[in-house]
Protein backbone atom coordinates (compact mmCIF):
# COMPACT_ATOMS: atom_id res chain seq x y z
CA UNK A 1 0.00 0.00 0.00
CA UNK A 2 0.92 3.72 -0.49
CA UNK A 3 0.82 6.25 -3.14
CA UNK A 4 1.13 5.80 -6.53
CA UNK A 5 5.02 6.94 -7.94
CA UNK A 6 3.62 10.61 -9.61
CA UNK A 7 1.57 12.27 -6.86
CA UNK A 8 0.87 15.50 -9.05
CA UNK A 9 -1.12 13.51 -11.22
CA UNK A 10 -4.90 14.19 -10.92
CA UNK A 11 -7.15 11.00 -11.89
CA UNK A 12 -10.94 10.50 -11.99
CA UNK A 13 -11.86 13.69 -14.20
CA UNK A 14 -15.48 13.12 -15.79
CA UNK A 15 -16.90 14.33 -19.12
CA UNK A 16 -20.84 15.37 -19.52
CA UNK A 17 -22.67 14.98 -22.04
CA UNK A 18 -26.41 16.66 -22.35
CA UNK A 19 -28.26 14.34 -24.68
CA UNK A 20 -31.62 14.09 -25.56
CA UNK A 21 -31.77 10.15 -24.26
CA UNK A 22 -28.84 7.77 -23.73
CA UNK A 23 -28.21 6.04 -27.01
CA UNK A 24 -25.60 5.40 -29.40
CA UNK A 25 -26.97 8.01 -31.38
CA UNK A 26 -28.41 10.88 -29.04
CA UNK A 27 -25.03 10.68 -27.53
CA UNK A 28 -22.55 11.38 -30.97
CA UNK A 29 -25.27 14.10 -31.62
CA UNK A 30 -24.12 15.75 -28.70
CA UNK A 31 -20.46 15.91 -29.18
CA UNK A 32 -21.11 16.98 -32.29
CA UNK A 33 -22.85 19.89 -31.17
CA UNK A 34 -20.66 20.25 -28.96
CA UNK A 35 -22.97 20.26 -25.90
CA UNK A 36 -20.43 18.96 -22.97
CA UNK A 37 -18.51 20.09 -19.98
CA UNK A 38 -15.97 18.31 -17.79
CA UNK A 39 -15.70 18.09 -14.16
CA UNK A 40 -12.21 17.02 -11.96
CA UNK A 41 -14.27 14.51 -10.47
CA UNK A 42 -17.18 15.61 -8.39
CA UNK A 43 -20.78 15.44 -9.98
CA UNK A 44 -21.89 18.82 -10.23
CA UNK A 45 -24.44 19.51 -12.91
CA UNK A 46 -24.09 22.83 -14.78
CA UNK A 47 -26.33 24.18 -17.38
CA UNK A 48 -25.17 27.01 -19.89
CA UNK A 49 -27.02 28.50 -22.03
CA UNK A 50 -26.10 31.99 -24.28
CA UNK A 51 -28.57 34.19 -26.21
CA UNK A 52 -29.41 37.58 -26.15
CA UNK A 53 -32.85 38.73 -24.07
CA UNK A 54 -33.23 35.87 -21.72
CA UNK A 55 -35.63 37.23 -18.77
CA UNK A 56 -33.19 38.27 -15.65
CA UNK A 57 -35.56 36.57 -13.28
CA UNK A 58 -34.75 32.46 -15.18
CA UNK A 59 -33.07 31.71 -12.13
CA UNK A 60 -36.63 32.09 -10.82
CA UNK A 61 -38.44 29.67 -13.36
CA UNK A 62 -38.81 26.11 -13.21
CA UNK A 63 -38.31 25.33 -16.73
CA UNK A 64 -34.43 27.20 -16.91
CA UNK A 65 -33.29 24.65 -20.11
CA UNK A 66 -36.60 24.52 -21.84
CA UNK A 67 -36.12 28.64 -21.65
CA UNK A 68 -32.61 28.49 -22.36
CA UNK A 69 -32.93 26.50 -25.57
CA UNK A 70 -35.91 28.47 -26.14
CA UNK A 71 -33.89 31.87 -26.53
CA UNK A 72 -30.34 30.79 -27.22
CA UNK A 73 -27.98 28.24 -27.90
CA UNK A 74 -26.46 26.01 -25.07
CA UNK A 75 -23.11 25.19 -24.28
CA UNK A 76 -20.84 24.41 -27.28
CA UNK A 77 -23.39 26.64 -29.39
CA UNK A 78 -22.66 29.28 -31.89
CA UNK A 79 -24.05 32.70 -30.95
CA UNK A 80 -26.30 34.66 -33.82
CA UNK A 81 -24.16 37.62 -35.19
CA UNK A 82 -25.80 41.02 -33.62
CA UNK A 83 -24.75 43.98 -32.17
CA UNK A 84 -26.23 43.35 -28.50
CA UNK A 85 -24.25 42.14 -26.03
CA UNK A 86 -24.66 38.21 -25.33
CA UNK A 87 -26.18 37.04 -22.07
CA UNK A 88 -25.01 33.95 -20.53
CA UNK A 89 -27.57 31.98 -18.17
CA UNK A 90 -25.88 29.76 -15.50
CA UNK A 91 -27.16 26.90 -13.58
CA UNK A 92 -25.19 24.83 -11.52
CA UNK A 93 -26.16 22.26 -8.87
CA UNK A 94 -23.38 20.80 -6.64
CA UNK A 95 -22.88 16.72 -5.87
CA UNK A 96 -24.34 15.77 -2.96
CA UNK A 97 -21.96 13.07 -2.24
CA UNK A 98 -22.85 9.63 -0.76
CA UNK A 99 -23.43 8.49 2.72
CA UNK A 100 -20.24 8.53 3.44
CA UNK A 101 -18.86 11.74 2.05
CA UNK A 102 -20.43 14.40 1.62
CA UNK A 103 -19.80 16.73 -1.42
CA UNK A 104 -18.36 19.88 -0.95
CA UNK A 105 -20.63 23.00 -1.92
CA UNK A 106 -20.00 25.26 -4.61
CA UNK A 107 -17.99 28.06 -3.97
CA UNK A 108 -18.25 30.19 -7.04
CA UNK A 109 -19.27 30.46 -10.69
CA UNK A 110 -16.77 32.39 -13.40
CA UNK A 111 -16.91 33.36 -16.72
CA UNK A 112 -13.96 32.83 -18.98
CA UNK A 113 -14.19 35.32 -22.05
CA UNK A 114 -11.76 35.22 -24.76
CA UNK A 115 -11.64 37.49 -27.40
CA UNK A 116 -9.32 39.56 -30.13
CA UNK A 117 -7.30 42.13 -28.87
CA UNK A 118 -4.96 42.68 -32.17
CA UNK A 119 -3.64 39.65 -33.00
CA UNK A 120 -3.29 38.47 -29.15
CA UNK A 121 -5.81 36.44 -27.73
CA UNK A 122 -7.20 38.55 -24.32
CA UNK A 123 -8.67 36.19 -22.00
CA UNK A 124 -11.03 37.87 -19.34
CA UNK A 125 -12.63 36.15 -15.78
CA UNK A 126 -15.34 37.20 -14.40
CA UNK A 127 -16.81 35.98 -10.74
CA UNK A 128 -20.15 35.92 -11.69
CA UNK A 129 -22.32 34.23 -8.94
CA UNK A 130 -21.38 32.40 -5.52
CA UNK A 131 -18.55 33.92 -3.07
CA UNK A 132 -14.79 33.75 -3.73
CA UNK A 133 -14.53 34.56 0.30
CA UNK A 134 -17.15 32.27 1.60
CA UNK A 135 -14.99 31.52 4.63
CA UNK A 136 -14.96 27.88 4.19
CA UNK A 137 -12.09 25.55 5.16
CA UNK A 138 -10.90 22.07 5.73
CA UNK A 139 -8.60 20.10 8.17
CA UNK A 140 -6.09 18.21 6.14
CA UNK A 141 -5.64 16.46 8.36
CA UNK A 142 -9.35 14.95 8.87
CA UNK A 143 -10.55 16.24 5.62
CA UNK A 144 -13.44 17.37 7.40
CA UNK A 145 -15.05 20.66 5.71
CA UNK A 146 -16.33 23.53 7.24
CA UNK A 147 -18.00 24.79 4.26
CA UNK A 148 -20.15 27.89 3.87
CA UNK A 149 -20.86 27.59 0.05
CA UNK A 150 -23.59 26.91 -1.76
CA UNK A 151 -25.67 23.65 -3.04
CA UNK A 152 -26.90 25.55 -5.96
CA UNK A 153 -25.87 28.58 -8.37
CA UNK A 154 -27.74 30.65 -11.00
CA UNK A 155 -27.28 33.79 -12.88
CA UNK A 156 -28.00 35.34 -16.05
CA UNK A 157 -25.05 37.51 -16.98
CA UNK A 158 -24.82 40.11 -19.67
CA UNK A 159 -20.93 40.59 -20.98
CA UNK A 160 -20.42 44.24 -19.76
CA UNK A 161 -17.91 44.63 -22.50
CA UNK A 162 -18.88 43.47 -25.26
CA UNK A 163 -17.78 44.59 -29.28
CA UNK A 164 -19.71 43.09 -31.90
CA UNK A 165 -16.85 43.36 -34.40
CA UNK A 166 -14.59 40.98 -32.18
CA UNK A 167 -14.61 37.16 -31.99
CA UNK A 168 -14.61 35.81 -28.83
CA UNK A 169 -15.47 32.87 -26.99
CA UNK A 170 -17.31 32.36 -23.17
CA UNK A 171 -16.93 29.38 -20.90
CA UNK A 172 -18.22 29.08 -17.63
CA UNK A 173 -16.22 27.28 -14.80
CA UNK A 174 -18.05 26.24 -11.47
CA UNK A 175 -16.06 25.55 -8.53
CA UNK A 176 -16.38 24.06 -5.39
CA UNK A 177 -15.44 25.02 -1.80
CA UNK A 178 -11.97 23.71 -1.25
CA UNK A 179 -11.90 19.98 -0.01
CA UNK A 180 -8.93 17.26 0.54
CA UNK A 181 -6.73 16.89 -2.38
CA UNK A 182 -7.27 12.73 -3.40
CA UNK A 183 -3.72 11.85 -1.87
CA UNK A 184 -4.87 13.35 1.25
CA UNK A 185 -8.26 11.21 2.03
CA UNK A 186 -5.31 8.23 1.43
CA UNK A 187 -2.95 9.71 3.69
CA UNK A 188 -5.83 11.28 6.65
CA UNK A 189 -7.04 7.44 6.07
CA UNK A 190 -3.69 5.22 6.58
CA UNK A 191 -3.12 7.48 9.63
CA UNK A 192 0.25 9.07 8.22
CA UNK A 193 1.94 11.45 10.44
CA UNK A 194 4.71 13.99 8.90
CA UNK A 195 7.58 13.41 8.68
CA UNK A 196 7.38 9.51 8.30
CA UNK A 197 9.79 7.52 7.13
CA UNK A 198 7.48 5.19 5.29
CA UNK A 199 8.78 5.68 1.41
CA UNK A 200 5.62 4.69 -0.07
CA UNK A 201 4.00 7.23 1.46
CA UNK A 202 6.62 10.22 1.15
CA UNK A 203 3.95 12.01 -0.60
CA UNK A 204 2.08 12.75 2.37
CA UNK A 205 4.81 15.28 3.34
CA UNK A 206 5.91 16.51 0.33
CA UNK A 207 5.08 20.52 0.47
CA UNK A 208 5.46 20.86 -3.35
CA UNK A 209 1.99 18.64 -3.57
CA UNK A 210 -1.08 20.32 -2.72
CA UNK A 211 -2.94 19.07 0.49
CA UNK A 212 -5.86 20.22 -0.80
CA UNK A 213 -7.95 21.13 -4.02
CA UNK A 214 -10.94 23.44 -5.26
CA UNK A 215 -12.92 20.75 -7.73
CA UNK A 216 -14.24 22.07 -10.46
CA UNK A 217 -16.62 21.93 -13.70
CA UNK A 218 -15.90 24.15 -16.70
CA UNK A 219 -18.21 24.16 -19.94
CA UNK A 220 -17.84 23.90 -23.37
CA UNK A 221 -17.54 27.45 -24.93
CA UNK A 222 -19.95 29.52 -26.68
CA UNK A 223 -18.68 30.94 -29.66
CA UNK A 224 -19.86 34.32 -31.13
CA UNK A 225 -18.32 35.31 -34.65
CA UNK A 226 -18.99 38.50 -36.29
CA UNK B 1 7.87 -26.48 -37.27
CA UNK B 2 5.50 -29.35 -39.20
CA UNK B 3 4.05 -28.69 -42.44
CA UNK B 4 0.51 -28.65 -40.76
CA UNK B 5 0.86 -26.46 -38.08
CA UNK B 6 2.56 -24.26 -40.71
CA UNK B 7 -0.69 -24.51 -42.76
CA UNK B 8 -2.77 -23.87 -39.83
CA UNK B 9 -1.14 -20.54 -38.52
CA UNK B 10 -1.19 -19.32 -42.55
CA UNK B 11 -4.56 -20.59 -43.06
CA UNK B 12 -5.39 -18.47 -40.00
CA UNK B 13 -3.61 -15.63 -41.60
CA UNK B 14 -4.67 -16.18 -44.71
CA UNK B 15 -8.11 -15.83 -43.49
CA UNK B 16 -8.10 -11.97 -42.97
CA UNK B 17 -4.98 -11.15 -45.35
CA UNK B 18 -4.64 -13.00 -48.33
CA UNK B 19 -6.42 -15.00 -51.14
CA UNK B 20 -6.16 -18.70 -50.55
CA UNK B 21 -3.68 -18.70 -53.49
CA UNK B 22 -0.87 -16.72 -51.57
CA UNK B 23 -1.30 -19.10 -48.91
CA UNK B 24 -0.66 -21.96 -50.98
CA UNK B 25 1.90 -20.00 -52.61
CA UNK B 26 3.64 -19.36 -49.05
CA UNK B 27 3.00 -23.22 -48.02
CA UNK B 28 5.36 -24.52 -51.33
CA UNK B 29 8.00 -22.09 -49.89
CA UNK B 30 9.98 -21.77 -46.54
CA UNK B 31 8.36 -19.60 -44.05
CA UNK B 32 8.63 -16.21 -44.74
CA UNK B 33 11.81 -14.88 -42.84
CA UNK B 34 10.73 -12.16 -40.38
CA UNK B 35 13.73 -9.47 -39.07
CA UNK B 36 13.27 -8.22 -35.69
CA UNK B 37 15.41 -5.31 -35.03
CA UNK B 38 15.82 -4.79 -31.25
CA UNK B 39 18.15 -3.00 -29.05
CA UNK B 40 21.46 -5.17 -28.06
CA UNK B 41 20.04 -5.19 -24.40
CA UNK B 42 16.80 -5.82 -25.48
CA UNK B 43 14.91 -8.36 -22.76
CA UNK B 44 13.60 -11.56 -23.64
CA UNK B 45 10.07 -9.63 -23.39
CA UNK B 46 10.97 -6.77 -24.96
CA UNK B 47 12.14 -8.99 -28.18
CA UNK B 48 9.09 -10.91 -28.16
CA UNK B 49 6.92 -7.77 -27.80
CA UNK B 50 9.00 -6.41 -30.82
CA UNK B 51 8.05 -9.67 -32.34
CA UNK B 52 4.68 -9.28 -32.46
CA UNK B 53 5.02 -5.70 -33.70
CA UNK B 54 6.76 -7.04 -36.70
CA UNK B 55 4.26 -9.81 -37.40
CA UNK B 56 1.39 -7.28 -37.33
CA UNK B 57 3.62 -4.89 -39.72
CA UNK B 58 4.32 -7.62 -41.96
CA UNK B 59 0.16 -8.18 -42.31
CA UNK B 60 -0.26 -4.08 -42.95
CA UNK B 61 1.70 -4.38 -45.73
CA UNK B 62 1.33 -7.53 -47.66
CA UNK B 63 -2.73 -5.84 -47.27
CA UNK B 64 -0.84 -2.65 -49.14
CA UNK B 65 -2.14 -0.75 -46.16
CA UNK B 66 1.51 1.45 -45.90
CA UNK B 67 0.68 2.40 -49.57
CA UNK B 68 -3.30 3.57 -48.93
CA UNK B 69 -3.55 4.29 -45.67
CA UNK B 70 -4.57 7.89 -45.32
CA UNK B 71 -3.15 8.14 -41.88
CA UNK B 72 0.28 6.81 -43.19
CA UNK B 73 0.21 9.30 -46.08
CA UNK B 74 -0.75 12.15 -43.67
CA UNK B 75 2.12 11.49 -41.48
CA UNK B 76 4.45 11.27 -44.20
CA UNK B 77 3.68 14.28 -45.51
CA UNK B 78 3.71 16.04 -42.41
CA UNK B 79 6.78 14.10 -41.81
CA UNK B 80 8.61 15.81 -44.13
CA UNK B 81 7.26 19.51 -44.17
CA UNK B 82 8.46 19.84 -40.40
CA UNK B 83 12.24 19.65 -41.42
CA UNK B 84 11.20 22.36 -44.03
CA UNK B 85 10.80 20.51 -47.49
CA UNK B 86 7.98 21.93 -49.57
CA UNK B 87 6.40 20.94 -52.41
CA UNK B 88 3.08 19.05 -53.55
CA UNK B 89 1.67 16.16 -51.72
CA UNK B 90 2.77 13.63 -54.14
CA UNK B 91 6.15 14.83 -54.43
CA UNK B 92 6.52 14.94 -50.47
CA UNK B 93 5.04 11.68 -50.25
CA UNK B 94 7.55 10.07 -52.82
CA UNK B 95 10.40 11.12 -51.07
CA UNK B 96 9.18 10.20 -48.15
CA UNK B 97 8.74 6.60 -49.04
CA UNK B 98 12.40 6.67 -50.40
CA UNK B 99 13.74 7.84 -47.31
CA UNK B 100 12.30 4.96 -45.52
CA UNK B 101 10.03 6.72 -42.89
CA UNK B 102 7.41 4.67 -44.37
CA UNK B 103 9.25 1.47 -42.17
CA UNK B 104 10.82 3.83 -39.48
CA UNK B 105 7.99 6.57 -38.45
CA UNK B 106 6.42 5.38 -34.99
CA UNK B 107 3.78 6.83 -35.46
CA UNK B 108 3.11 5.30 -38.93
CA UNK B 109 4.19 1.39 -37.42
CA UNK B 110 1.69 2.10 -34.90
CA UNK B 111 -0.94 2.78 -37.18
CA UNK B 112 -0.16 0.00 -39.42
CA UNK B 113 0.37 -2.67 -35.95
CA UNK B 114 -2.99 -1.18 -35.24
CA UNK B 115 -4.81 -1.71 -37.93
CA UNK B 116 -3.57 -5.28 -38.22
CA UNK B 117 -4.35 -6.12 -34.76
CA UNK B 118 -8.04 -4.71 -35.25
CA UNK B 119 -8.58 -6.77 -38.41
CA UNK B 120 -7.30 -9.62 -36.24
CA UNK B 121 -9.84 -9.28 -33.42
CA UNK B 122 -12.73 -8.67 -36.04
CA UNK B 123 -11.90 -12.24 -36.87
CA UNK B 124 -12.81 -13.14 -33.14
CA UNK B 125 -16.44 -13.18 -32.84
CA UNK B 126 -18.46 -14.92 -29.84
CA UNK B 127 -21.42 -16.94 -30.58
CA UNK B 128 -24.93 -16.52 -28.26
CA UNK B 129 -24.27 -18.77 -26.47
CA UNK B 130 -20.69 -17.55 -25.29
CA UNK B 131 -22.30 -13.83 -24.59
CA UNK B 132 -25.61 -15.68 -23.00
CA UNK B 133 -22.67 -17.31 -20.55
CA UNK B 134 -20.90 -13.90 -19.83
CA UNK B 135 -24.01 -11.97 -19.12
CA UNK B 136 -24.80 -14.76 -16.73
CA UNK B 137 -21.47 -15.31 -14.87
CA UNK B 138 -21.76 -11.47 -14.46
CA UNK B 139 -25.40 -10.73 -13.42
CA UNK B 140 -23.51 -7.73 -11.37
CA UNK B 141 -22.21 -6.08 -14.27
CA UNK B 142 -25.61 -5.77 -15.99
CA UNK B 143 -28.14 -5.73 -13.94
CA UNK B 144 -30.49 -2.37 -14.84
CA UNK B 145 -31.02 -0.42 -11.28
CA UNK B 146 -34.46 -0.27 -9.46
CA UNK B 147 -36.26 2.25 -11.00
CA UNK B 148 -38.65 4.82 -9.33
CA UNK B 149 -41.38 7.27 -10.96
CA UNK B 150 -42.23 9.52 -8.81
CA UNK B 151 -43.03 13.58 -8.26
CA UNK B 152 -41.67 15.81 -6.14
CA UNK B 153 -41.75 19.21 -4.56
CA UNK B 154 -38.75 21.01 -3.36
CA UNK B 155 -37.72 24.26 -1.23
CA UNK B 156 -34.53 25.54 -1.18
CA UNK B 157 -32.17 24.98 1.72
CA UNK B 158 -33.12 28.31 3.77
CA UNK B 159 -36.86 28.26 2.85
CA UNK B 160 -38.90 30.08 5.91
CA UNK B 161 -40.96 27.60 8.08
CA UNK B 162 -44.10 29.67 6.91
CA UNK B 163 -43.09 28.13 3.10
CA UNK B 164 -42.60 24.97 4.12
CA UNK B 165 -45.75 24.66 6.74
CA UNK B 166 -47.47 26.44 3.53
CA UNK B 167 -46.21 23.50 1.24
CA UNK B 168 -46.88 20.84 3.48
CA UNK B 169 -50.57 22.38 3.87
CA UNK B 170 -50.79 22.23 0.26
CA UNK B 171 -49.57 19.41 -1.37
CA UNK B 172 -52.42 16.65 -0.35
CA UNK B 173 -54.72 18.48 -2.40
CA UNK B 174 -52.38 18.95 -5.46
CA UNK B 175 -52.35 16.88 -8.31
CA UNK B 176 -48.83 14.98 -7.95
CA UNK B 177 -48.02 16.26 -11.59
CA UNK B 178 -48.27 20.10 -10.71
CA UNK B 179 -46.54 19.99 -7.37
CA UNK B 180 -42.57 20.97 -8.74
CA UNK B 181 -44.63 24.32 -9.50
CA UNK B 182 -45.74 25.16 -5.71
CA UNK B 183 -41.46 25.36 -4.79
CA UNK B 184 -38.35 26.39 -5.29
CA UNK B 185 -37.12 25.64 -9.21
CA UNK B 186 -34.27 22.93 -8.71
CA UNK B 187 -32.10 22.04 -11.55
CA UNK B 188 -33.08 19.19 -13.98
CA UNK B 189 -36.22 18.55 -11.92
CA UNK B 190 -39.42 17.61 -13.94
CA UNK B 191 -43.15 17.36 -12.92
CA UNK B 192 -42.65 13.91 -13.10
CA UNK B 193 -39.07 11.61 -13.24
CA UNK B 194 -38.77 8.18 -14.19
CA UNK B 195 -34.84 7.38 -12.79
CA UNK B 196 -32.40 4.66 -11.80
CA UNK B 197 -32.20 4.67 -7.88
CA UNK B 198 -28.43 4.67 -8.14
CA UNK B 199 -29.29 8.19 -10.80
CA UNK B 200 -30.90 9.14 -8.16
CA UNK B 201 -28.90 8.81 -5.25
CA UNK B 202 -26.17 10.90 -7.60
CA UNK B 203 -28.62 13.91 -8.07
CA UNK B 204 -30.23 14.44 -4.59
CA UNK B 205 -28.44 12.63 -2.48
CA UNK B 206 -28.49 9.19 -0.33
CA UNK B 207 -31.16 10.04 1.90
CA UNK B 208 -33.71 11.31 -1.44
CA UNK B 209 -32.71 7.66 -2.64
CA UNK B 210 -33.39 5.80 0.68
CA UNK B 211 -36.61 7.27 0.72
CA UNK B 212 -38.11 6.48 -2.80
CA UNK B 213 -36.97 3.15 -1.54
CA UNK B 214 -39.04 2.89 0.58
CA UNK B 215 -41.92 5.38 0.84
CA UNK B 216 -45.39 4.03 0.61
CA UNK B 217 -46.37 4.00 -2.94
CA UNK B 218 -49.15 7.42 -4.03
CA UNK B 219 -48.53 8.73 -0.63
CA UNK B 220 -46.52 12.32 0.03
CA UNK B 221 -43.66 11.49 2.41
CA UNK B 222 -41.25 14.43 3.72
CA UNK B 223 -39.69 16.24 3.86
CA UNK B 224 -36.56 14.80 3.19
CA UNK B 225 -33.06 16.67 3.86
CA UNK B 226 -30.72 16.72 0.94
CA UNK B 227 -27.84 19.19 0.17
CA UNK B 228 -30.04 20.95 -2.31
CA UNK B 229 -32.69 21.64 -0.02
CA UNK B 230 -35.80 20.20 1.67
CA UNK B 231 -38.11 17.35 -0.48
CA UNK B 232 -41.22 16.04 -0.56
CA UNK B 233 -41.82 12.52 -2.50
CA UNK B 234 -44.78 11.17 -3.68
CA UNK B 235 -44.03 7.51 -5.18
CA UNK B 236 -45.98 6.50 -8.09
CA UNK B 237 -44.30 3.43 -9.12
CA UNK B 238 -41.38 1.42 -8.86
CA UNK B 239 -39.45 -1.12 -10.75
CA UNK B 240 -37.60 -3.68 -9.23
CA UNK B 241 -33.96 -4.21 -11.12
CA UNK B 242 -32.88 -7.06 -13.49
CA UNK B 243 -30.94 -8.40 -16.00
CA UNK B 244 -32.02 -7.53 -19.83
CA UNK B 245 -32.44 -10.31 -22.06
CA UNK B 246 -29.49 -10.44 -23.93
CA UNK B 247 -31.28 -9.29 -27.23
CA UNK B 248 -31.05 -6.21 -25.62
CA UNK B 249 -27.55 -5.40 -24.26
CA UNK B 250 -25.80 -7.93 -26.57
CA UNK B 251 -23.68 -5.27 -28.04
CA UNK B 252 -22.69 -4.39 -24.24
CA UNK B 253 -22.12 -7.73 -23.48
CA UNK B 254 -19.97 -8.68 -26.22
CA UNK B 255 -17.98 -5.06 -24.79
CA UNK B 256 -17.46 -6.38 -21.98
CA UNK B 257 -16.40 -10.01 -22.99
CA UNK B 258 -13.77 -8.08 -25.59
CA UNK B 259 -12.51 -6.23 -23.06
CA UNK B 260 -11.97 -9.51 -20.74
CA UNK B 261 -11.82 -12.35 -22.76
CA UNK B 262 -10.79 -11.39 -26.49
CA UNK B 263 -7.50 -9.71 -25.51
CA UNK B 264 -5.99 -12.99 -24.73
CA UNK B 265 -7.06 -14.43 -27.74
CA UNK B 266 -6.00 -11.92 -29.92
CA UNK B 267 -2.84 -12.80 -28.33
CA UNK B 268 -3.18 -16.27 -29.23
CA UNK B 269 -3.81 -15.02 -32.50
CA UNK B 270 -0.65 -13.02 -32.99
CA UNK B 271 1.59 -15.53 -31.13
CA UNK B 272 0.40 -17.90 -33.52
CA UNK B 273 0.78 -15.88 -36.68
CA UNK B 274 4.49 -15.15 -35.61
CA UNK B 275 4.89 -18.74 -35.16
CA UNK B 276 4.07 -18.86 -39.20
CA UNK B 277 7.33 -16.90 -39.92
CA UNK B 278 11.33 -17.85 -39.94
CA UNK B 279 12.03 -15.30 -37.36
CA UNK B 280 15.65 -13.84 -37.36
CA UNK B 281 16.00 -11.19 -34.63
CA UNK B 282 18.76 -8.59 -35.02
CA UNK B 283 20.25 -6.88 -32.04
CA UNK B 284 21.84 -3.13 -33.25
Amino acid sequence: MGLPDNVQLNPGGLAVLWAEENTREALFRAMRRREAYGTSGPRIVLRVFGGRGYDPNLCDASDFAQQGYANGVPMGGDLPASSDPPTLAISALDDPGTAEHSGAPLQRIQVVKGSLDGDQVKVEVFDVAGDANDGSTVDTATCALDSHGFDHLCTVWTDPGFDASVPAFYYVRVLQDPSCRWQSWQCSAAGITCPTDLSAWAGCCDDSVPKTVQERAWSSPIWYTP
Amino acid sequence: MTTLRRLAALLALGAVLATGQRVLRALDAAPPPLTVPVPAGATAAQVAAATREEALLSVARAQGWDRTDPVVSRQLVADLRATGVTGDDDALLAQARSLGLDRTDPVIRARLADRARRALAARIVPDTATLLAWRDAHPDTFRRPDRVRFAQAFLATGASPARVAALRAALPGVDPDHALALGDPLLEARPVATLGLDRTARWLGPDVAAALRTAPVRTWVGPVTSPHGLHWLYVLERTPGAVPPLSAIRAEVEADWRHAIATDRLRARIDHLVAAYDVRVVRQ
